[in-house]
């Protein structure tokens, strides 16, 4: 014990400080910010054979520009009309969310949180199997055809389910904030009850309805996984990059990315500096259209559509998979063929599909587990620099912001950026395979381990460090006796989303994996393969362990209290 | 302006209170308090009369019109809040213009109004500013003049002042129902304080367990109260189990005279005995006639400011003395193990 304290003692020394927060900052650097900043690097550098290619070819002239245009132009439709159904059906279940208490919330929360969780290659599958298929809704009236073809409106169909929990959550985080009595103050002041919402919780909340619908914004922007699944002919950007890189085609694919990139930072930027000043439409006054619409009838149904759209449009699509799987488990329900079970194809077929599907499922559990455990050492200690050293100066805003822009670039992008960095083309340290993969899902996962700590650090209590030390502890005794028990916690649920996070993610590994498949990938390569039952198979399994993840997470959240 | 009238009022159980059979009657232009301790009863009916809480049966009438089934917005009050409750993204002016802006009014006009009652707070030149920039006592101010500006006819203070510095909530009290009255409004102050009580109101209604204890005159529900809890209430107290014997109190040892007049009854078993009712003497020529005395000794002497709180043993029943401390008295903790003689009017003695 002496031993370890003597020593600690001894680490805690000026010359070991520096050179461990050098290590940290160079981490970050590194691992976030150097991929990107060196994509652009390489466009600019080869910017005539960019050029030439894109908009110039001998062949094909400007068409692939077009083409690009065009995907991005799809891509950034997609994402507003999603965020826009987003915002409409998120904020009465936000507000329902956080102003009321009923039987089950808890439980009903949780199924929010879910698709946060699940792999978006796995939801995409299934929202696929629900609308477009001969198995799915039309089953019921024993249709030959699905419902809608792969293309826009299933985009959104499956955009909307993915990205629908970023609002609800965000939103009902801040109107919980917003004191009830401000409320009350309004309906005695003569305000209906929509009134008082409008005109006083909204523009109170209005900062997280801004921030989650970026978030929804970007995500579906930048979503790949479920988008590969239910494009079909209509290419989203991060699918076409996804489909650049499987024909090698590097100079397109990083013009592309960029592209994705200076936008998602763009907008990320942008609503930082302007959201606060963003007013919503305020002295205009409705009261008497709104009294009406508060009637209870009104706000009833109004609550009913919001929760019959989430539960038909977002849940029961999301969770299809399951009942397909349950149908089709160890026979086809309808011609009563075993081979196309899922039993079958997964554990009795000549192809052995276990066999895949368990090194894969290892694979990604591998990776998960890696990059949390890198995760949970550097970012900590980077959010406690950003915190507490006087050093940054004005560059603390720009690192807090840099800190957040993997969230919001669209994971190939950042894929590739990875491999263009890291593989041949770059400093050649390493292939595309497990260890190329590590490194794409750590430079997204960070903003998780570092965000929340952040505000930890922000709000803990200088004072119980200084009682350490006047104590007798040294600097590193202190933070380890005194410090990380007050932030495990925060630690262990920002892991557990980290996990998740690596475990679901489809657009980055397809850019860097070569010949390695993680569990998400081989869903896609399976509905490649028409062995649907056995796609199923593997979805359900993520989706299980993805709610238990998040169940594990909630509890640790509770218990907090 | 308005006349209000509770019938028997009862909240369900469920939300949380528990208001039971409500009889009340506030006239127009009154300043009433409702006193009582935390979830007892006050805000409970301030939020009643303002729609907040829903009535499980009862009526409530304004003037003679029934509003049990208005929601807030239609009934025409002005509530104060503890927490102020400004609206943190508008100014002080459109904070104060949001009523009349709700109701559809003439704008340009009420601005007129609004600025005469600003400076009626003594708020001027602060139009412009938003509540983070306010003090507390200024919030407060502004949130009393967003409530009339809207055109409350009543107002339903929530324990307004309690999250005010003492200096500023003297301050505050008076100047604020100065402008009630000033106004004719009615207005309703709850609060737990007993000195706020008695200082502001023109009749004070004490609340325990959600049921009305007393409703009266300050100097009724002091001087005769009509249930131990109100007399134990309003004044730190002595309070024993007793009997009657020969028309007197019997407590231990000791006789205790008291008005029979007041108590006609033989069947009293409580005695309620306000603190700073018993003065201490030296000399047993000093007691006037009609109290009752005791022959005692100190026990403890403890020190409470411009109060010296002091224990007095009688034949082994303990007195608990509150009294104003005697500046001649240099050091009044010499005093323990005196002899001293108890003494206390006989109409002091509070039966139940």
């Amino acid at each position: 014990m002496v031993k370890l304290l003597n020593f600690e003692r001894f680490l805690s020394q000026r010359p070991f400080r520096i050179v461990f927060e050098v290590v940290i900052i160079l981490v970050f650097v590194s691992f976030v910010l150097l991929p990107p900043l060196n994509l652009f690097y390489t466009v600019i550098a080869d910017w005539n054979g960019v050029y030439s290619l894109i908009f110039n070819d001998d062949i094909l002239k400007n068409s692939v520009w077009h083409g690009i245009l065009r995907s991005i132009s799809l891509s950034f439709q997609i994402a507003f009309i999603v965020t826009i159904i987003d915002v409409i059906i998120g904020i009465p279940i936000a507000h329902v969310l956080a102003r009321y208490d009923f039987k089950g919330k808890s439980l009903v929360d949780t199924i929010i949180d879910l698709p946060l969780a699940v792999p978006t290659s796995a939801l995409g599958f299934s929202i696929w199997l629900f609308w477009s298929t001969k198995d799915g809704l039309s089953f019921l009236w024993n249709g030959d055809i699905g419902i809608f073809d792969k293309g826009p409106m299933l985009l959104i169909l499956g955009h909307v389910a993915f990205s629908f929990s970023y609002i609800v959550r965000n939103l009902k985080g801040v109107i919980e904030e917003v004191d009830v009595g401000i409320e009350t103050a309004g309906r005695t002041l003569g305000g209906s009850p929509i009134s008082v919402f409008r005109t006083i919780t909204a523009p109170m909340a209005k900062e997280g309805l801004i921030a989650g619908a970026v978030l929804a914004f970007t995500r579906s922007l930048g979503e790949t996984g479920a988008s590969i699944v239910l494009s079909g002919v209509f290419q989203t950007a991060p699918v076409q990059i996804v489909s650049f890189m499987d024909t090698f085609r590097i100079a397109q694919t990083a013009f592309l990315s960029l592209i994705l990139i200076i936008v998602s930072i763009t907008l990320l930027v942008g609503v930082r500096q302007y959201a606060r000043r963003v007013g919503l439409p305020q002295p205009v006054i409705y009261p008497t259209f709104e009294r009406k619409i508060s009637s209870k009838a009104v706000v009833r149904t109004r609550n009913i559509f919001s929760w019959m759209f989430f539960i038909f449009i977002v849940l029961i699509p999301s969770l299809f998979v399951m009942i397909y799987l349950f149908m089709n488990f160890t026979k086809n329900p309808i011609t009563g063929d075993t081979t196309t079970g899922a039993l079958y194809q997964v554990f009795d077929a000549p192809d052995r599909k276990w066999n895949q599907m368990r090194l894969s499922l290892i694979v990604s559990l591998e990776v998960a587990l890696l990059v949390t455990l890198i995760n949970v050492i550097i970012g900590p200690p980077m959010a406690f620099l950003l915190v507490k050293r006087k050093y940054w100066g004005k560059w603390r805003v720009v690192l807090d912001a840099a800190v957040d822009i993997p969230l919001v670039i669209p994971s190939s992008a950042l894929g590739f950026s990875v491999f263009l960095l890291w593989g041949g083309l770059g400093l050649g340290l390493t292939t595309p395979g497990v260890a190329m993969i590590v490194l794409a899902h750590l430079t997204f996962t960070y903003p998780f381990s570092v965000r929340p700590m952040i505000s930890y650090f922000e709000n803990l209590d200088e004072a119980y460090y200084e009682a350490g030390r006047t104590l007798g502890g040294s600097d590193i005794t202190t933070v380890r006796k005194i410090i990380l028990p007050l932030i495990k916690k925060g630690i262990f649920s920002s892991a557990i989303l980290t996990f998740t996070r690596s475990m679901s993610e489809t657009g980055a590994t397809l850019i860097v994996m070569g010949s390695s498949r993680s569990i998400p990938v081989y869903i896609i390569d399976l509905v490649e393969q028409e062995a649907l039952p056995a796609a199923a198979f593997a979805a359900s399994m993520l989706i299980l362990i993805s709610f238990l993840l998040l169940l594990l997470a909630r509890f640790i959240n509770r218990s907090d209290n | 302006m308005t006349k209000i009238t509770l019938k028997n009022i009862s909240t369900s159980h469920k939300s949380g209170s528990k208001l039971d059979n409500i009889d009340m009657v506030i006239e127009t232009g009154e300043y009433i308090a409702v006193l009582g301790p935390t979830g007892a009863g006050p805000s409970e009916i301030l939020k009643v009369i303002a729609g907040l809480l829903p009535v499980a049966s009862g009526q409530l009438l304004f003037d003679e019109i029934d509003v049990s089934d208005f929601p807030p917005e239609d009934r025409g009050i002005g509530m104060i809040f503890e927490q102020f409750q400004l609206f943190p993204h508008l100014s002080v002016l459109d904070n104060l213009l949001y009523g009349p802006r709700m109701r559809r009014e003439d704008i340009d006009k009420k601005i007129e109004v609004a600025k005469e009652i600003i400076s009626m707070v003594r708020l001027d030149g602060r139009e412009d500013a938003i509540s983070r920039e306010l003090s507390g006592g200024m919030q407060q101010r502004v949130g009393v003049a967003r409530a009339i500006v809207a055109g409350a006819k009543i107002l339903l203070l929530d324990q307004p002042y309690r999250a005010l510095d003492a200096k500023i909530r003297a301050e505050m009290r008076v100047e604020i129902k100065n402008i009630v009255k000033g106004l004719g409004l009615t207005a309703i102050h709850s609060t737990h304080e007993t000195e706020e009580a008695m200082m502001l109101a023109d009749r004070i209604a004490i609340f325990n367990n959600g049921v009305l204890e007393q409703y009266d005159t300050p100097e009724k529900v002091f001087d005769e109260p009509r249930t131990e809890f109100v007399a134990s209430f309003l004044a730190e107290s002595n309070v024993w189990d007793i009997t009657i014997d020969n028309n007197q109190v019997k407590l231990g040892e000791i006789n205790i005279k008291y008005n029979s007049n007041k108590y006609p009854d033989k069947s009293y078993n409580r005695m309620v005995l306000k603190q700073h009712a018993i003065d201490l003497f030296f000399n047993a020529d000093n007691i006037p006639n009609n109290w009752n005395s005791f022959n005692g000794k100190i026990t403890k002497v403890r020190l409470l400011g411009e109060f010296i709180r002091v224990t007095v043993d009688v034949n082994g029943i303990e007195f608990i003395v509150r009294d104003l401390l005697n500046p001649d008295l240099r050091d009044p903790l010499h005093l323990i193990d005196e002899e001293i003689i108890l003494g206390f009017p006989v109409n002091e003695v509070n039966l139940f």
